[in-house]
């Protein structure tokens, strides 16, 4: 998003601790239910921040895809089998305490990767800064991130059109595989008098 | 806004995610972390798009098409992951759907039968 870089600086930091509180939610609340509202609230903000940064449809499909149907289908799930999603035997501290290393050991590896890696000098470059030529360049009137939907919708039937397929052939091999286990799982109760298996 | 403070944020929600899968022993608990870490690796690709894109645009690739392609390849693959993540969530689910009718219960150490 152009504009005041100040502003959305101060948005970019609202906008990602929103996510980070949020998503600590997911993991620290006992009721799976609240923990799933959790998540829906953590991938909003998420979508935010990829509008943010520029990906205005990806924050798009963010919303469509991850809040709209993800989030909602692990909802239902909880409501459809709510008598046993709230049981959660607390964690031993064992394993609570290898479990915060473990994670506490990962995100300082990816800060001390993030903040120590030269990432103009990894690509190549000279100690290019965001100049204001360059931002112009990128996002003014007819920059490349402007009209990055017709831009995206042209790599993917072009230069990504057999990832595209690999991607439809797994989607449809994955739903399909969903729709055998759920038959499985249904027609293991006795069926009623004129129900269709 | 840096791109370092961008793999920042995306790391704590990998991290996040890993404590997640670590510690709870719930299977849609699991779910969600899962989709949080994925979630994290779908903003360090945005990010990485957004603020490698102007080293594109200096550094011989004069023409636009060329630039969006290295700019937007990191919006391809974000698509590509969230497009992947919802029908594996979907298919969790359905797996979820299964484990509970067999076992009436969501808990992992339940669905031990498979333990040597």
């Amino acid at each position: 998003m152009s504009g005041n870089p100040v502003i959305v600086d101060i948005l970019f930091w609202v906008f990602a601790g929103l996510a980070i509180l949020f998503g600590l939610g997911v993991v620290a609340l006992r009721d799976i239910f609240r923990a799933a509202l959790c998540l829906l609230a953590s991938l909003l903000a998420l979508a935010a921040l990829f509008v943010l940064l520029n990906a205005e449809f990806i924050g798009a499909v963010q919303v469509l895809v991850n809040v709209g149907a993800v989030a909602i289908l692990i909802i239902v799930t909880i409501m459809v089998v709510r008598d046993v999603a709230g049981r959660d035997n607390r964690a031993k501290i064992a394993v609570s305490a290898s479990g915060f290393a473990v994670s506490l050991l990962v995100m300082v590896l990816i800060g001390l990767t993030a903040y120590g890696t030269d990432w103009l000098l990894a690509l190549g470059g000279d100690g290019l800064g965001n100049s204001e030529e360059v931002n112009a360049a990128l996002l003014g009137e007819a920059g490349v991130l402007d009209n990055a939907v017709e831009a995206t919708g042209r790599l993917l039937l072009r230069e990504f059109v057999l990832t595209l397929q690999i991607v439809g052939l797994i989607i449809a091999a994955t739903v399909t595989s969903a729709v055998a286990l759920m038959r499985g799982a249904l027609s293991d109760e006795p069926l009623e008098e004129g129900e269709g298996g | 806004m840096t791109l370092e403070a961008t793999l920042l944020v995306a790391g704590a929600i990998f991290a996040i995610g890993v404590f997640g899968l670590l510690t709870r022993r719930n299977l849609i608990m699991l779910i969600m972390s899962v989709e949080l870490m994925f979630n994290a690796v779908v903003l360090a690709a945005v990010g990485a798009a957004r603020f490698t894109a102007p080293f594109a645009l200096t550094h011989g690739m004069q023409t636009a098409e060329a630039g969006a392609r290295f700019a937007l390849t990191g919006h391809i693959l974000a698509l590509f992951v969230i497009a992947v993540v919802a029908v594996e969530t979907g298919l969790l689910l359905a797996l979820i759907f299964a484990l509970y009718r067999r076992y009436g219960s969501l808990n992992l150490s339940d669905a031990a039968d498979l333990k040597g």
